[in-house]
């Protein structure tokens, strides 16, 4: 049964004792709970002090007219249904209750099949009201967390370095150059993908996103170009395909360099011709779109290793962006945080944090290799720890309380590709440290070596812990 | 104390009103005792396992809906009609009598002529109701004092007026005055209120429901005029 017993009590009001009395007992045997009520006034009486789902409401009761209660009832009670019987009928009264918001009306005598199978319709319609609100509720929660997502994700210029590639956007946005953003995982190559939409003449049309990287190369082609039915097993109706859905717009490609090569070479064709051929279809369709692209890859290395076709790398680096490293822009790090702090405080549905100033220096040390995204991270992780509205180091994740010299560190670039032992041991006992939180004695197990070796090569590479 | 029905019955003239009062107020409380039966045969029908007595209940329940049905009946042919009009074509009217009564009386399918002249008039009518009240015509006609077998059915429109009237010969002489008065004929299962309420129905339309007879051919002619406009719908 759907409903709980709460959601199936029925309040009958009706003067008429024989009937409230049988009523109530076929009810029962049906498995409602009933309360009932000879007067308006008991009846209303009853439903402040416990609503019931449903009201069986007689039209002409000895202390009131049956629709003005029933307009009491739907005023204080609206999420009750009520359901009008009665043996003064005409069609005036039925339209009269049904405009007033009465479920139905039944003429006396009913057959209490006809009731039961009403009641249950009725309790069934409350059901998927209290639904409906309820999806209607969540439905707003997540228009404001998405509000909320996207004021995150505008991107943040404070640093010199940003503000410049603020200054390239808004020059070149307009124009329908592709572009090429590059840079680390988690710098926000998707950020400045949306600021140049935005700010492009195809903003008010859609931005379609395809991460190359998360789906099956197999299945990369399909949900670009699209397919029609029958084009392949499984294809059991028409796709458009995401050029398709991206008419008038926006293609944003994120990691082109995991497309399949040969897959490089039709997308090429499609921006010089501005036609594609959807799987299974003879027909050509034109393509409508402005393509940014996105690697985390160097180009250099990704052209080398035949990652990134070069005459597809030609075509989609008209301009190209590289979003810098947040340890290379530290000023971006304040306004980055204040923003994260602010969201994830509304999301909880707390009161803004203060971060305590020795655990923003800590922030400010990091040297963040995972870049904004990983700042987004320690923000929430340490907003949903921080007590009396402080975050103090204690809240911040483990990685960024240790030391400078024991947090991972992006791999230092090598002069000639190949590191030196003395690097490779220096790595290694960082690494060792790290794992173990700058526990010395754990590090050296870890190690293979004694604690005073151990000691002796942290003073040698000058580690501090 | 006496009720103001008691009142007035006492001194032999009982208002349309009280009696409208009476009939409704009766079959009210009849029809909430016949609840109370109906709800108690359920019950008893849904305790017992006595396939007897379960036949037995539906032979009840169905007397009871039987009679509520014709209490129902007989409160709707006292209460004063309501109409909610609409613009409905002349021709749409007239076939959808056809069928109706084609559908009612279906062994009286032959007996009735049409005579339907054509016209692209529109009504300003309640079609449910104003189509009740033109088969009450002929459940009329075909009830009462019908001579032969033969009803002639005539729709035709002159000018702003749509005019619908059946032919029928009668073996008695019919007074038009007194045709439409309530009670004037009541039989098993009819009490006489169904001409009165298709006149009110008709009037509610701003409409006229007569009747004419002819002596010399014994024929009794009642018509229905509603008004109608000769624009499309």
């Amino acid at each position: 049964m759907r409903t709980n017993s709460e959601a199936r009590r029925i309040l009958i009001i009706d003067d008429e004792r024989p009937i409230l009395l049988t009523l109530e007992a076929l009810l029962n045997r049906h498995g409602y709970r009933t309360e009932t009520a000879t007067t308006a006034t008991l009846g209303l009486r009853a439903m402040k002090t416990n609503p019931a789902a449903l009201v069986l409401l007689d039209l002409q009761l000895p202390d009131a007219d049956g629709l003005e209660t029933l307009d009491q009832l739907k005023k204080d009670f609206a999420d009750s249904q009520v359901i009008i019987l009665t043996a003064h009928d005409s069609l005036n009264n039925a339209i009269e209750s049904i405009k007033r918001g009465a479920f139905h009306f039944i003429s006396k005598p009913y057959a209490p099949e006809e009731l039961l199978s009403l009641a249950e319709q009725a309790l069934e319609k409350r059901s998927l009201l209290q639904e409906t609100q309820a999806l209607r509720e969540k439905a707003e929660q997540l228009e404001k967390r998405l509000e909320l997502a996207e004021t995150r994700l505008a991107p943040v210029f404070k640093s010199k370095v940003m503000q410049e590639m603020e200054e390239l956007i808004s020059a070149m946005a307009p124009s329908d150059a592709n572009v090429l953003i590059t840079g680390e995982s988690g710098v926000g190559k998707e950020v400045v993908a949306n600021e140049i939409h935005s700010k492009s003449r195809r903003a008010g049309k859609p931005l379609v996103k395809l991460n190359c990287a998360a789906f099956p190369q197999t299945m990369i082609e399909s949900e670009l170009f699209g397919y029609v039915k029958g084009a392949f097993t499984g294809a059991m109706n028409d796709f458009p395909g995401m050029i398709a859905e991206a008419r008038g717009g926006t293609l944003f490609l994120d990691e082109i360099s995991e497309m399949p090569a040969d897959l490089q070479t039709r997308f090429l064709r499609v921006l010089q011709g501005g036609e594609y051929r959807s799987l299974g279809s003879t027909r050509m369709s034109k393509a409508d779109f402005r393509v940014i692209t996105a690697t985390n890859r160097p180009i250099a290395q990704a052209l080398a290793e035949n990652r990134l076709r070069s005459d597809l790398y030609y075509r989609i680096n008209t301009f190209q962006i590289e979003v810098p490293p947040l340890r290379e822009r530290k000023e971006d790090i304040p306004p980055l945080v204040t923003t994260f702090v602010q969201r994830f405080a509304a999301q909880l549905g707390k009161a803004e944090p203060t971060i305590a100033p020795e655990a923003f220096q800590k922030l400010l040390d990091y040297s963040w290799p995972g870049n904004v995204r990983e700042l987004q991270n320690a923000i929430e992780y340490a907003v949903v720890l921080a007590r009396n509205d402080i975050i103090g180091i204690k809240e911040l994740p483990a990685e960024i309380q240790l030391p400078p010299a024991l947090q991972t560190t992006p791999a230092p670039a090598r002069r000639s590709g190949v590191a030196s032992l003395n690097d490779m041991e220096r790595e290694t006992i960082l690494q060792a440290l790290a794992q173990t939180h700058g526990n010395k004695k754990k590090a050296a197990e870890l190690l293979g070596i004694q604690r005073p070796t151990l000691y002796n090569k942290m003073k040698r590479y000058a580690i501090e812990v | 104390m006496k009720t103001e029905v008691e009142a007035e019955a006492a001194n032999g003239n009982v208002s349309w009103e009280n009696f409208v009062k009476f009939v409704r107020q009766l079959s009210h409380d009849l029809r909430n005792q016949l609840n109370a039966a109906e709800l108690q045969s359920a019950l008893i029908g849904e305790l017992t396992n006595d396939a007897e007595i379960k036949s037995e209940i539906r032979r009840l329940r169905e007397l009871v809906s039987q009679l509520g049905a014709t209490l129902q009946s007989l409160s709707a042919s006292v209460a004063e009609p309501r109409p909610t009009t609409l613009p409905y074509a002349a021709k749409d009217f007239i076939a959808d009598m056809q069928k109706k009564i084609a559908h009612e009386f279906p062994e009286k399918k032959q007996a009735v002529k049409w005579e339907v002249l054509p016209a692209g008039a529109t009504l300003n009518i309640d079609p449910e109701l104003t189509e009740w009240a033109a088969a009450e015509l002929f459940r009329n006609a075909f009830r009462h004092d019908l001579a032969g077998d033969e009803v002639q059915a005539q729709a035709s429109v002159e000018g702003d007026w749509f005019t619908f009237s059946i032919r029928e010969a009668k073996t008695e002489e019919i007074d038009p005055a007194q045709w439409t008065q309530p009670l004037q004929n009541v039989s098993h299962g009819h009490y006489g209120l169904g001409l009165r309420r298709a006149r009110k129905i008709i009037v509610a339309q701003s409409g006229e429901l007569t009747a004419k007879f002819d002596p010399a051919s014994r024929t009794l002619t009642s018509t229905i005029t509603l008004p109608c406009s000769t624009d499309s719908p």
